[in-house]
């Protein structure tokens, strides 16, 4: 029960109120069935005994009113304890992402993490189940604790058989508890791809393909035998469980068929008033029954435990480690300095290795960044390029070799201050689904001041989106996608990347960073977007990442990636003359574009 | 009425066993609430009568029946639920089938969508929609049965008396009923707030956001929006709780006026020497036994009328369950055709815009053609046309003459081999990812493989091409880069020999240079023997095509080769600069301006 208990303590943090008012509810649960075991028999004391009208009421009223006061106190601490419910999860999912937060890219984005993520859903449901377990199981053993004392002073001989047979339940109780894991750990995989298939039937986007290659049949094969094999681990779990837990429940019955028997044989005796045999039957009843719910409540209780491990694994997950030292004085020197506008970058003899790629990535990359100036980054695909900017963002570590800035290793500094000097974008950016002032200034609206403001207009400004973001109904109040807002919009690729790069311009840092910002656009959005950003980029120290050559032209300086070193480096001149890859891939791109007639007629 | 009658047809054919079953737990599910309020009773009658020898054989067999049919029901409702399981897997699988072979434009009506999105939800929870009707079945007729039983042996109490509990049991019911009602109303209404929350979180854990989460420190902003909106959900929530409390104390009430009534009552009979002890004993235990099993029925019922509402959705559907044809009924052309378009039209449902507008083209036999035009032009629609995944809102699209509208679904498809843009990877073998088919013909795999240039990529992968893609589905399987997934598609495309007009749709935009030029040159290639349609925003990939379309406002505006519309001059010309410009000599000071 490790992992439920963890997270039962973490949850008692996120609602004080709350675990106290499920024991409360479940000392309720455990004492209602008590009414109908007490004052049935003294009711029937008093009728076969002095038959005073009076007591008789008082029983009566106690044994209906008392039923009505638990329900009212039942329903109202349900009332506290369902929103405290939705505290619990409000305060585990914020648990989560703050954890989610605190990770480094690399291990948020390995497999093994994405699969924690994933399984980690599970593990909310499986919390939800506990907690709605808590209550009747809580129940449970407070009223096989009291009808237990009752038996206790009735009949020695009735315990004694009760307990016997309880403790015959054991082994098949045991038995399903294995049962579930071994299911749950089989049904895994199987539970993910039928999940898959199931969406098959809602997600068009293979659509097409399928319709165009005829990939029903095979869509069709892959599911069925993926349905099939989880009905066969179904027929054997459901065939094996069916008979345990049709064994426990059978017990539970055997046992009050013997109590009865019992008690009504002492009751023929002679041994017991008729008083006592309803007290002592109701008594074993509800030991039976307590019994047998602890058994069922307890195998989900330790199924729900088991799905819970990957959320109490994925709490565990080590954090990104921070050696930075704010208070040394390179450091403290390196930060004035770039704040101040002044970005120098070295890399020496970089070498990174990805912990699940067969050959090093970077193999002893070297480079220089001086101050103001732009460069660009070219190379194959796979070359190492996005690798070296995920090094750069101190997303990844080098395995060896060190990246300075203004001379200073940047693991000396705190990744927070570090970050502060960067401006990045990236092919693949992502906008949040809020107001459009919110995501370039990346704080609530409220929370946005009047230089954030001025920042963000000049950036704006700068990379001529002003007039895009007038027409918006709400302006900059406008939000970007419709996910939270149905009057949001969403822009064409130009416009976001546009608004990411407000974004990185805003942010304030010294060094521009762009991987492939236009590899999505569409020519003339590539044109503009180039434009603008090197316009934005003057003065700044800026590095980009491109596949169309013709833009790197612009750069003051080129560096030439192949495996995982920079090969060449040099103005546009300089790598032409030198007849390497770079003049390679230039002139396999421009041979397109520069036909041999046409060479005076294209300008304007 | 009609869902479970639906049901029950689908049960008869996928898993009839289940019939059976449902007789015998009914029978035992009726039957054993009874044993231990009537055997006390009973007892209680035999010890007033001093008949001791009649109790070994009362407890002998009651015993042996409670003992017997609780062990029969346990595993029955488990082995129940596993059928119901397989009944249900069946429907989701005729469900894919039915949304796989749906006309594909019914995808542009958000309502279609929505219809197959509510059908699976229909079909896709075990407690819901079909499974929730089928679960709920199986004690539905044997509480039925109990609860009329009950009624039988409480016969004898007065008429007033048995009223009361029933007209007091239905308000309770119609109070429960309101409950969750309620409950239900105040999960929709958060829905949208839920939904929010989620789609907001989800930029924590999703890797490709966490690159700019960490730079621009975003996760304050995600706190106050996550912050706000479960304020608003847990608000909405503890409304309707208040709410609940009043309707459980009214609830409450009617217990005790019930319990009051028949309590006092029977007392009262006591007292008066009207009521033997033992049948004491019966009315007090029955009536909660009755009230019990009766609005567990009602119950039930309310669960079964409300799955089926969901289930409905599903039969909404109209889905056949047999398996449509895969095959195609004619032998395919063996050589190009012409393709000509006339007067094409077409508006996307809910807007006033033709997106192609009086389309004109033609693509003689063999030819290789090259459209081009900004985004946004109609170049991707016009594809969807050509492939008959959406029908022209006027004009005809002619194969040697024909309508492809004429002629047979199957027939048409199996004359194209299209690369979309975003096409996809599926997480199945590779060898499966070419051939899309569950028997691939080894031959023809091994030439497109061969051909496109993913043999080198096979041959590096430990399980060459029987490896699987993607991790989806398999631990072991492997992700492609963009440019091994472009010679995939290709491969995909080349796999179908049958197809005599090759459609390929940026097939360059996340290749490098290099590998681009490669594409290029083996282009001429892969067309051998059709017609091909190659479709460009890079204006310069176009060259090796033997003439240019290029497409603006839904038209083709310039035609020629590309030669011939450089000299033009006009719009082409005007695009391609551009693009080139960059490429051109010329001093670098100026160029950076």
């Amino acid at each position: 029960m490790k992992y439920a208990l963890f997270l039962l303590r973490r949850a008692a943090t996120y609602d004080r109120g709350y675990l106290p008012r499920v024991a409360a509810l479940a000392v309720l649960a455990g004492l209602v069935p008590l009414l109908g075991v007490v004052f049935p028999k003294l009711i029937f004391d008093e009728l076969l005994g002095l038959q005073r009208l009076s007591w008789l009421m008082l029983w009566v009223a106690l044994l209906a009113g008392g039923g009505w006061a638990f329900a009212m106190a039942k329903a109202w601490l349900n009332k506290g304890r369902e929103a405290g419910s939705e505290r619990t999860f409000m305060g585990l999912q914020q648990e989560l992402y703050s954890k989610a937060d605190r990770l480094s890219l690399e291990v948020s984005e390995r497999k093994s993490t994405l699969d924690l993520v994933e399984r980690s859903e599970y593990g909310q449901y499986a919390l939800y189940e506990l907690l709605q377990i808590l209550e009747p199981l809580g129940g449970a053993m407070l009223s096989l604790i009291l009808s237990l004392s009752i038996l206790i002073s009735g009949d020695g001989w009735l315990l004694l058989i009760l307990t016997w047979l309880n403790l015959l339940a054991i082994p098949s109780a045991r038995r399903l508890a294995w049962l579930e894991a071994d299911n749950a750990r089989r049904s895994a995989a199987e539970n993910r791809s039928f999940g898959y298939f199931t969406n098959i039937a809602i997600d068009f986007r293979y659509g097409k393909d399928i319709r165009l290659t005829g990939g029903r049949g095979l869509m069709r094969r892959h599911a069925k035998q993926t349905m099939d094999r989880i009905m066969r681990i179904n027929h054997e779990y459901f065939t094996k469980s069916g008979f345990w837990l049709g064994l426990s429940a059978a017990l539970v019955e055997l046992q009050t068929a013997l109590a009865f028997g019992l008690l009504a044989l002492r009751l023929f005796q002679g041994d017991l008033s008729v008083g006592s045999f309803v007290l002592l039957y109701g008594a074993a009843r509800q030991y039976c029954a307590a019994g047998r719910q602890l058994i069922e409540l307890g195998t989900r209780a330790a199924a729900a435990n088991l799905e819970m491990e990957p959320l109490v694994t994925y709490m565990g997950l080590e954090e990104q480690q921070d050696h930075g030292d704010p208070t040394d004085p390179e450091v403290q020197r390196a930060l004035a300095a770039a704040r101040a506008g002044h970005v120098e970058m070295e890399g020496k003899d970089l070498w990174f290795q990805y912990p699940s790629g067969e050959v090093p990535v970077l193999q002893g990359c070297s480079f220089h960044i001086p101050p103001g100036q732009t460069l660009a980054l070219v190379g194959r695909n796979g070359a190492g390029k996005s690798t070296l900017v995920k090094l750069l963002c101190r997303f990844y570590e080098p395995d060896r070799g060190q990246i300075l800035l203004n001379g200073v290793d940047i693991r000396r500094i705190p990744l927070k201050d570090y970050h502060s000097v960067l401006a990045c974008t990236f092919q693949d950016f992502s906008l949040l689904p809020v107001r459009v002032d919110e995501n370039i200034c990346c704080k609530v609206a409220a929370d946005i001041t009047e230089g954030d403001r001025a920042a963000m207009q000049s950036a704006v400004d700068r990379l001529e989106l002003a007039a895009w973001l007038n027409r918006q109904p709400r302006k900059e109040a406008t939000f970007y996608s419709r996910k939270l807002d149905d009057q949001g919009v969403l822009p064409s690729g130009g416009q976001a990347q546009k608004i990411a790069l407000a974004r990185a311009l805003c942010h304030g840092g010294g060094f521009l960073m762009m991987d492939e910002p236009t590899a999505a656009l569409d020519p003339r959005a590539e044109e503009e977007v180039f434009r603008v950003m090197l316009q934005a980029a003057k003065g700044m120290t800026a590095l980009f990442i491109s596949h169309r050559l013709s833009s790197t032209r612009y750069a003051d300086r080129i560096l030439v990636m192949e495996e995982g070193r920079i090969a060449q480096q040099g103005s546009h001149r300089q790598l032409m003359a030198d007849q390497g890859l770079y003049a390679l891939m230039y002139r396999t791109q421009a041979a397109q574009y520069v036909p041999a007639e046409p060479e005076n007629r294209s300008k304007k | 009425m009609k869902a479970v009658l639906y049901l029950l047809r689908k049960i008869r054919r996928y898993d009839p066993v289940m019939l059976p079953i449902m007789a015998l737990f009914t029978l035992l599910w009726a039957v054993y609430p009874f044993i231990w309020v009537v055997v006390p009773s009973r007892i209680l009658a035999l010890y007033a009568q001093g008949a001791q020898e009649k109790l070994l054989p009362l407890m002998l067999w009651s015993g042996a029946l409670a003992v017997g049919s609780v062990f029969v029901t346990t595993f029955l409702r488990g082995n129940y639920r596993m059928r119901m399981n397989k009944v249900r897997y069946q429907l989701i699988q005729d469900l894919m089938d039915y949304s796989l072979s749906m006309p594909y434009e019914n995808t542009l009506h958000e309502s279609a969508l929505n219809d197959i999105r509510l059908a699976r939800d229909a079909v896709g929870n075990p407690t819901q929609g079909a499974g929730g009707v089928i679960l709920t079945m199986l004690e539905l007729a044997g509480g039925l049965l109990s609860a009329v039983g009950f009624l039988g042996l409480l016969r004898s109490l007065p008429w007033w008396m048995l009223g009361a509990i029933v007209v007091l049991m239905g308000l309770g019911f119609v109070l429960s009923q309101r409950r969750s009602t309620l409950l239900m109303q105040s999960w929709e209404q958060n829905n949208p707030t839920y939904r929010k929350k989620d789609a907001i979180v989800a930029y924590v854990t999703d890797p490709a956001a966490r690159k700019d989460n960490i730079l621009y420190h975003l996760s304050g902003l995600i706190r106050a929006y996550f912050l706000r909106l479960s304020r608003d959900a847990l608000a909405l929530y503890q409304a309707v709780l208040r709410r609940l409390f009043g309707l459980d104390a009214v609830v409450a009430l009617l217990n005790l006026v019930r319990d009051g009534l028949l309590y006092g009552y029977l007392v009262a009979q006591f007292l008066k020497g009207r009521l033997a002890l033992s049948d004491f004993y019966l009315y007090m235990t029955g009536v909660l036994s009755f009230v019990m099993i009766a609005q567990q029925a009602m119950t039930n019922i309310a669960t079964i009328h409300r799955e089926s509402k969901r289930f409905a959705c599903f039969m909404r559907l109209d889905i056949k369950g047999a398996e449509r044809p895969l095959n195609a009924g004619r032998t395919p052309d063996s050589v190009p055709q012409l393709l000509e378009v006339q007067d094409l039209r077409f508006r996307y449902p809910g807007t006033d815009r033709d997106v192609i507008d009086r389309l004109n083209l033609t693509i003689r036999p063999g030819e290789k053609v090259a459209l081009v035009g900004e985004n946004g032009s109609g170049k991707s629609t016009l594809i969807h046309l050509l492939c008959r995944l959406y029908r022209p809102t006027a004009g005809h699209i002619l194969w040697q003459g024909r309508d492809i509208w004429d002629m047979p679904e199957e027939d048409w498809r199996q004359m194209l081999s299209v690369v979309f843009q975003d096409a996809m990877l599926l997480p199945f073998s590779l060898e499966e990812n070419v051939a899309m088919e569950a028997q691939p013909q080894q031959s023809a795999v091994d030439w497109a493989v061969e051909q496109s240039g993913l043999k080198q990529v096979a041959d590096s992968l430990p399980r060459g091409l029987h490896t699987s893609l993607l991790r989806t589905l398999d631990d072991d399987g492997v992700d492609l880069s963009g440019g091994q997934r472009q010679q995939l598609f290709l491969a995909r495309a080349l796999y179908k020999q049958s197809a005599r007009l090759l459609i390929l749709d940026e097939p360059t935009a996340a290749l490098d240079a290099l590998a681009e030029r490669a594409l290029y040159e083996s282009y001429a290639g892969l067309c051998q023997g059709r017609s091909s349609l190659f479709v460009s925003h890079r204006l310069a990939s176009t060259a090796f095509c033997d003439r240019v379309l290029l497409m603006e406002n839904g038209r083709i505006v310039e035609e020629g080769s590309h030669d011939a519309l450089l000299l033009l001059g006009g719009r082409y010309a005007q695009l391609y600069n551009i693009q080139a410009k960059n490429y051109r000599a010329g001093p670098m000071g100026e160029v950076r301006g």
